[in-house]
């Protein structure tokens, strides 16, 4: 997914990943130490405390959380655990709609390359 | 391999082409055009700067959709207080192959503001019906059969009948829609009537030939008059290919209300009235995610089904759509043990929300090393109108049963029931703690018949540069305030019929 942003979105994202880490050394509970280090209560009020400020730097952060979390539930496995499968439900329901509309449907897709008739739009 | 297809894995180096008419985009705006420019014999070629992804390669993987589909991982950002982030298609098909299909004419009142205001011509609901009515039926426009639709939008049509609202069946570009719930990541049955299966195969079929992964740079001018265009191949990775330079006497943008006036400000246009690139519309998004205590698993059933349409002379439309896990958890206001609580009740969920026709505007700018850049300030009004439209949608969802909601306001407690809900919105909500989205943008190349308002003419021509249309969103005079669609496509085909009829004068 970083792929398919744009260089100087990338390039935010990975400096924001930096300032996230060690900016944590600034925050009072962290007692000097950087984000990776902390333990997860610290952790979850240093990540608290910086989304709940107004400027760049927490839009900065929330993307990075938009990013990771889009990432961690991207994830079949995690995907299953929260009850969507959704490769079976496509399948039953193709199947199901060209079983109902079949002629219809190669009728449509037909038309696609059909002549039109002259003088109308 | 499709006869006239060709994709940067055909192209070992420099290209040098000559045509009639080279169209930059091939969505809906840009195919539309290539389809009844081929029709009438033109020698067209289209440029399409992301990939030729068939529909048996889409499945319901959001990222992968990200990736190939969409400009920048579906992830622009329009700069602002609050941002607001958009989303363009890039691929062959553009947009409409990333859509919800939503097919509606432009409203009357709409087009008569729009002619009074700029003067345009011919853009009269009578001008314009007989071109939405062959669309609708190229494209099998229609409602939706009854078995697809799903029970999140059930429950959000439910909620909203019992408020007394209006409520309308969506019409849907679909050749009976299997309600796969995939609209945003490509159609896996071709249900969907993008196109990609529509307009493209059409055009190619008729002797159109379409290069895509080729990124068009800049616009050619001899005097006045367009020459055609240069740019380059796209190559895995973005890496930039061999060039490319296409010589035609008519050229046609459609790369959307963010990449045509790039396009066209890189190749330094300037048209006189200073409005290339402004007066852009967004119609701001904004997600209420509301619990349930029984199952809805909302991935099951078409991707939007109805339209609340009780406010929209106020310009507010509601709607429940449902969103994959990847992009439901990118938006929750919560992160580590929290979302993941959330995030375990995805299947109880209905996430609905408001359009608001926007009165403020934007700006593209080209700023150096960064390319387009999206400049966009939400108004005191809009930023009402979209609390308004959250608190409606709220009340809807919990008319329906919902017993706690969501709402898309940075720091918001989690509301559980419609008194929580007035009592927490009787306080004024910062305008930037919005947190919104668009993915209709539209607006920067207005049509306008007087060059000191406008940028384009009443049938997209580009005013004072010969051979040079605009055929997309950016052509709007201001929001419609529904999806838009539709009304790019019956511009793009009534643009295209009166171009054919003036041909000569391009030698095409």
């Amino acid at each position: 997914m970083l792929a398919s942003l744009p260089p100087a979105a990338r390039k935010a994202l990975a400096t924001t990943l930096v300032v996230l880490d060690q900016g944590a050394r600034l925050y009072p509970a962290s007692r000097g130490r950087r984000f990776a280090r902390l333990d997860d209560q610290v952790a979850a009020a240093y990540v608290r405390a910086l989304l709940a400020r107004r400027d760049t730097a927490a839009e900065l952060v929330r993307r990075l959380k938009s990013m990771i979390t889009m990432c961690y539930y991207e994830l079949p496995e995690v995907q299953r655990e929260i009850g969507y499968d959704p490769a079976p439900y496509i399948a039953a329901v193709s199947r199901r709609r060209l079983e109902s509309y079949g002629p219809q449907i190669r009728a449509g897709e037909a038309a696609v390359t059909a002549p039109v008739q002259r003088g109308k739009p | 391999m499709i006869s006239g297809l060709i994709t940067q894995d055909d192209v070992p180096g420099e290209l040098s082409l000559e045509c009639g008419a080279v169209i930059v985009g091939s969505g809906a705006g840009g195919a539309t055009v290539a389809a009844e420019l081929a029709e009438a014999g033109v020698d067209v070629i289209v440029l399409e700067e992301g990939g030729y992804h068939p529909t048996e390669s889409f499945t319901a993987g959001t990222g992968q959709a990200l990736r190939t589909l969409y400009r920048d991982g579906g992830g622009g950002m329009a700069i602002g207080r609050p941002s607001v982030l958009y989303a363009e298609g890039r691929c062959v098909g553009g947009s409409t192959v990333v859509n919800g299909g939503m097919s509606w004419r432009t409203p009357p009142r709409v087009l008569q503001r729009w002619a009074e205001r700029e003067g345009l011509r011919a853009i009269g609901e009578r001008d314009l019906d007989p071109y939405f009515a062959a669309i609708e039926s190229r494209l099998s426009v229609g409602l939706q059969d009854p078995e697809t639709i799903g029970r999140d939008s059930e429950l959000f049509r439910g909620g909203a009948q019992a408020q007394g609202w209006a409520v309308v069946p969506n019409r849907r570009n679909q050749l009976h829609c299997a309600g796969t719930s995939n609209c945003s990541s490509g159609c896996p049955t071709g249900a969907k009537r993008s196109m990609l299966v529509t307009s493209v195969p059409r055009a190619l079929a008729l002797g159109a030939r379409l290069f895509a992964d080729c990124r068009v740079d800049r616009i050619t001018r001899s005097g006045p008059r367009v020459t055609g265009v240069t740019g380059h191949v796209v190559r895995p990775g973005g890496r930039r290919g061999p060039s490319l330079t296409v010589r035609a006497p008519v050229v046609i943008v459609a790369g959307g209300a963010v990449q045509t006036p790039a396009l066209l400000l890189r190749s330094g246009l300037r048209p006189a009235s200073g409005q290339l690139g402004r007066n852009l519309s967004v119609h701001p998004n904004a997600v209420v995610t509301a619990f349930f205590d029984q199952d809805v698993t909302g991935w099951q059933g078409v991707h939007q089904a109805f339209q609340v349409r009780e406010f929209l002379a106020e310009g507010l439309l509601l709607t429940a759509t449902n969103l994959t896990p990847p992009m439901l958890a990118g938006i929750l206001p919560a992160y580590g043990r929290e979302l993941g609580e959330l995030m375990a009740d995805y299947n109880r969920i209905v996430t609905a929300g408001p359009l608001v026709s926007d009165t403020g505007t934007g700006r593209i700018r080209l700023l150096p090393g960064l390319g387009p850049q999206v400049f966009y300030q939400l108004t005191g009004h809009d930023a009402a109108q979209v609390v308004r439209g959250v608190e409606l949608t709220a009340e809807a969802l919990f008319t329906a049963g919902a017993t706690r909601v969501l709402l898309p306001f940075d720091g918001a407690p989690v509301v559980r029931g419609p008194d929580e809900l007035r009592r927490l919105l009787a306080r004024p909500v910062p305008r930037r703690s919005l947190q919104l989205f668009s993915i209709h943008l539209m607006g920067t190349a207005r049509m306008s018949e007087d060059p000191r308002r406008g940028v384009t003419g009443s049938f997209g021509e580009f005013h004072g540069v010969p051979g040079l249309i605009v055929a997309d969103a950016s052509l709007f005079p201001g929001p419609i305030g529904i999806n838009p669609m539709e009304t790019v496509i019956a511009l793009a085909m009534r643009n295209a019929r009166r171009l054919i009829g003036r041909r000569d004068r391009y030698g095409i």
